[in-house]
């Protein structure tokens, strides 16, 4: 009797504990937090690589620029030679207006950029709306030398920064990439040089 | 406690309420310390701390079919080989599949080498209410030009298949566990098979 009372105490205690305790060990890592102002992009797949610093973001970009979305998008189908079936999800571009290149070419007031997901916050293409957003671009593209028109953010949601309305600061959007620093400030920050070109990233194929 | 009037004496009764005292005092330290130990237990991360998505296979033989016309196929085929001998499998038949396994150039319009997916989709992960896999609905894929530029052999395209055939069952990524197979990055992951808790969460699962 006695010791059943032990081991009902114990339980009742460390459900007390634990209560405190947050998510299931069993609950899905997929998640983010909401932060005003930046996307919460469904961490989904398997990546090749992890991104630890803005010079790795840098190294495989051909362009740093701060843009606005226009709140359009457009789809456009995998090409068959690429696998596309009548059944294949397009690819989703969202319009950017260029506000500033930072680093890196681009001579163009607007670009179509690859939408790196789905925001988890609006259940809308994720940067086709909020912003202004700090962006690694580098050209989309299926296949080395296949280019698929327009951008694509680096790293996918790791080359992305959100400002929440401080100027010219912009927060972390990935939430797998701990590494990267959860700020930038563009007016104090000496960002790493995107040296390459285009064709140099389109010669090398996706990376 | 229940004290009586004693009448200006407590001789019998309060020799009872010390043992009384000391014997509760005992009990709750035994609980507090038993509820310290259940706790830690239950929080620790512990070696077998694998991650489960949610979602799982109402049986425990899965179908899965990729056309043998496809590069990835011999890929796939020897990625559902990598787990055999668990409590569930991938049995490989073109007859009313539960799911399949594909192959794609999505290049870098996706951050992804390899995804497990809702058919039909580009990154929608596939849908299980109440917590199973619908019949037909689940689609792997392997981002074949990205895997290639990259220099990928097939040891290392067999680990990307591997890995997604271990979301196929039911399993999440172990961010904190690059030496086990469901760690989410390639270049940190250290492992190209499943490892033993890859699998207990399988046999977990099933």
């Amino acid at each position: 009797m006695r010791s059943t009372s032990y081991a009902i105490g114990a339980i009742a205690l460390a459900a007390g504990v634990l209560s405190g305790c947050g998510a299931s060990p069993t609950s899905s890592p997929h998640t983010g937090t909401a932060t005003k102002g930046v996307p919460v992009i469904a961490a989904t797949g398997s990546r090749a690589r992890e991104y630890d610093s803005l010079s790795e973001l840098a190294e495989t970009s051909s362009a740093l620029v701060v843009a606005t979305p226009t709140g359009t998008l457009h789809d456009v189908p995998l090409p068959a030679e690429d696998g596309g079936t009548d059944e294949s999800a397009p690819t989703t571009y969202v319009q950017m207006r260029v506000v500033k290149v930072l680093s890196g070419a681009l001579d163009k007031a607007a670009i179509d950029v690859v939408s790196p997901g789905t925001d988890e916050r609006t259940g809308e293409a994720a940067l086709l709306s909020g912003g202004p957003y700090l962006m690694y671009l580098t050209p989309a593209m299926y296949d080395a030398e296949k280019p698929a028109g327009g951008y694509a953010i680096t790293g996918g949601p790791a080359g992305v920064y959100a400002s929440q309305g401080r100027p010219d600061v912009y927060s972390r959007v990935d939430t797998l990439s701990p590494r990267l620093p959860e700020e930038i400030d563009v007016s104090t920050t000496t960002l790493p040089t995107v040296s390459h070109t285009e064709a140099e990233l389109l010669r090398a194929g996706p990376q | 406690m229940k004290y009586m009037p004693t009448h200006g004496r407590l001789g019998p009764l309060r020799r009872a309420s010390t043992r009384d005292v000391r014997g509760q005092t005992l009990r709750v330290t035994v609980a507090v310390v038993l509820a310290g130990l259940i706790a830690l237990l239950l929080v620790t991360p512990s070696a077998s701390a694998y991650q489960l998505i949610g979602c799982k296979w109402s049986h425990k033989h899965i179908k899965f079919y990729v056309p043998s016309p496809l590069a990835s196929y011999g890929i796939w085929t020897a990625a559902a080989g990598l787990w055999s001998g668990l409590d569930a499998n991938f049995v490989l038949t073109g007859s009313s599949p539960d799911m399949y396994g594909t192959n794609e150039n999505r290049g870098n319009t996706v951050a992804w080498v390899g995804a497990t997916r809702k058919k039909g989709t580009l990154q929608t992960p596939p849908p299980c209410p109440s917590g199973i896999y619908k019949h037909g609905k689940l689609e792997v894929v392997i981002n074949w030009s990205k895997v290639n530029a990259l220099g990928y052999g097939n040891p290392k395209k067999k680990m990307v298949a591997a890995h997604e055939l271990g979301h196929a069952f039911g399993l999440a990524h172990t961010p904190q566990h690059p030496e086990w197979l469901m760690y989410p990055s390639d270049t940190g992951r250290t492992v190209k098979v499943s490892q033993p808790n890859d699998k207990a969460g399988v046999n977990a699962i099933y």
